[in-house]
């Protein structure tokens, strides 16, 4: 095989994990904090694409521009949906919990059949097929642009954790819930803000792809998918674990697609997976815990 | 300042208090000593709402504590240092003394705090970057209570501070005690420790299965020899 080959698919693969990190980083942040599974976050991600192409038809706002958009109000459809159902099954068992996620899940799915119907839409940006060249491998501008932004905001959300109160209040939640309250810091309202921004990164990476990607109603699923892959390979509630997974991800499937054809590439990621967790089988970067 | 009557508290069908009452004044320490499972964590934890309460009453300055979300206390100036410390362990020795003073009164002292507590427990200082996890118990243990400060509480719960530490060490802790009492925080302390604990406390209420067996000032009840048959073996 052509080294330019296996470095394009390498650079494909890179460039599609960041959008991974950034879906995953915000799953995982829901995971971490909240304590809940949400099978739903594909379709934060599918809301998202909807309203930048509704924006791009609408108004022709740039899809990566309308990140300022769908990230608030999906931040804030998360917050609502927190506060009206998912706040609701805190204390109930497991099951009760992922029931209700997966139900709104499909919920979102059939409503966006119900409103858009079941095609495929895209947007035409002008730099849709641009591409820079470096020797004889090409860095598609579009997909360099998801990339940088789904890079950027992974780095915000970090600096948020690490730097700001209510970021380390969120940490805190998540290390020891009962002693966060002890401090006087409401739980609620922490579970409330990683949902949103759970949301919020979701729509972002919906946004970011839109330039190259299609949507559709069930587009979420292939995306969830691969953000359970990742969660779990960078240690679940695992930030910077996320982060490596994501790229890792869409690296493992860049040379699926390249060495298995079509369907590979979840395949050849589902195997990275299992070899990620035969070395370590809490994750990338999650310590054991006893 | 804080006022416990006839209360009543347990795990789900279990009853693990039976009708307690006890008060702290302000500027007290005051020190709640007892066998293993005698209910003393459960006392405390039923005043930070982390236990059900299925009877009586907790008043802290005229307010009834039962009837108040949990996370509600703090910005009333009550710090609560669980048993077994609690820390976030992978946060640093800093970032734990921060989110201590999350309430908003704390947060505007915050760094005159941080130098305060720094100042009690220099240790802490030197380890301010280094995980809360990673540290040793004793210094696990004053960061537990430096936590506890940067709230600038009214009243700070303690649970068996002194579990697990060598006997300097528990010197150790119990000074800093001492140092933050004479401050005028009011203490409310659970221990085992039982000659410690009545040796710096000002009153003392002994438990036994749930119920206030004795009552009496500390040095009272280090006297008593029902106490000192009962608990230490003498
Ligand atoms: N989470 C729980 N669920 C059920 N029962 C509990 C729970 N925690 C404590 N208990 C029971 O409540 C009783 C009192 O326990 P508690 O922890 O309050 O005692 P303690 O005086 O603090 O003891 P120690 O000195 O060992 O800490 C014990 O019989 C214990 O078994
Ligand atoms: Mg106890």
């Amino acid at each position: 095989m052509h080294p330019e080959i296996v470095l394009q698919a390498l650079v494909n693969g890179v460039l599609m994990g960041g959008v991974y990190s950034l879906v995953s980083i915000g799953l995982t942040l829901i995971f971490g904090v909240v304590r809940i599974v949400n099978f739903a976050h594909g379709e934060f991600l599918m809301a998202g694409m909807y309203l930048t192409y509704w924006l791009w038809v609408l108004t022709r706002l740039d899809p990566v521009a309308a990140a300022l958009v769908t990230m608030p109000v999906l931040g804030g459809f998360g917050l609502l949906l927190f506060r009206v159902l998912i706040g609701r099954v805190l204390g109930a068992p497991d099951l009760a919990q992922i029931f209700l996620t997966v139900a709104i899940s499909l919920v979102l799915q059939n409503l966006a059949l119900l409103l858009f119907t079941a095609n495929y839409r895209s947007v035409t940006v002008e730099y849709a097929t641009a591409a820079l060249r470096v020797g004889g491998v090409a860095f598609s501008v579009a997909r360099l642009i998801a990339f940088g932004v789904a890079v950027v905001l992974s780095f915000l959300t970090g600096v948020f954790l690490t730097r700001t109160d209510l970021g380390r209040a969120m940490r805190a939640v998540a290390q020891d819930r009962e002693a966060a309250v002890l401090l006087g810091i409401d739980p609620n309202r922490i579970y409330g803000m990683a949902v949103a921004l759970g949301a919020a990164l979701a729509a972002a990476g919906g946004s970011v792809i839109m330039p190259y990607f299609y949507v559709f109603p069930t587009v979420g699923a292939s995306f969830v998918l691969m953000a359970f892959i990742v969660v779990i390979m960078g240690g679940l509630g695992n930030v910077t674990g996320a982060f490596l997974g994501g790229l890792i991800m869409g690296v493992a499937e860049s040379f699926g697609i390249l060495l298995v054809g079509g369907h590979g590439g979840v395949m050849v990621g589902f195997l990275v997976l299992v070899l990620v967790l035969m070395i370590r089988p809490h994750g990338l970067l999650a310590a054991p815990k006893g | 300042m804080l006022r416990i009557e006839g209360l009543e508290a347990g795990y789900g069908e279990v009853r693990v208090l039976h009708g307690i009452s006890l008060e702290v004044r302000e500027g007290e320490c005051v020190a709640l000593v007892g066998a293993n499972g005698a209910g003393k964590s459960t006392l405390l934890r039923a005043v930070s709402g982390m236990v059900r309460v299925l009877a009586g009453s907790v008043w802290f300055e005229g307010r009834d504590l039962t009837r108040m979300p949990p996370f509600h206390l703090a910005s009333l100036g009550i710090a609560h240092v669980p048993e077994g410390r609690r820390l976030f362990p992978e946060m640093t020795v800093e970032e734990n003394l921060m989110l201590g003073a999350w309430v908003e009164a704390a947060r505007r002292a915050r760094a005159e705090s941080l130098e305060r507590v720094y100042a009690l427990f220099p240790r802490l200082k030197e380890r301010r970057r280094q995980l809360a996890g990673t540290l040793s118990g004793g210094e696990q243990q004053m960061l537990a209570i430096g936590r506890g400060l940067m709230l600038r509480p009214r009243l700070l719960m303690l649970d068996e501070p002194s579990l697990g530490l060598s006997p300097r060490l528990v010197e150790d802790v119990f000074s800093g005690l001492q140092q933050i009492s004479v401050q005028g925080v009011s203490l409310l302390l659970a221990e085992q420790n039982i000659v410690q604990a009545l040796s710096l406390a000002n009153r003392a209420y002994v438990l036994e299965t749930g119920r206030v067996v004795m009552e009496g000032s500390g040095l009272e009840l280090l006297g008593s020899p029902r106490l000192r048959e009962a608990y230490l073996g003498v």
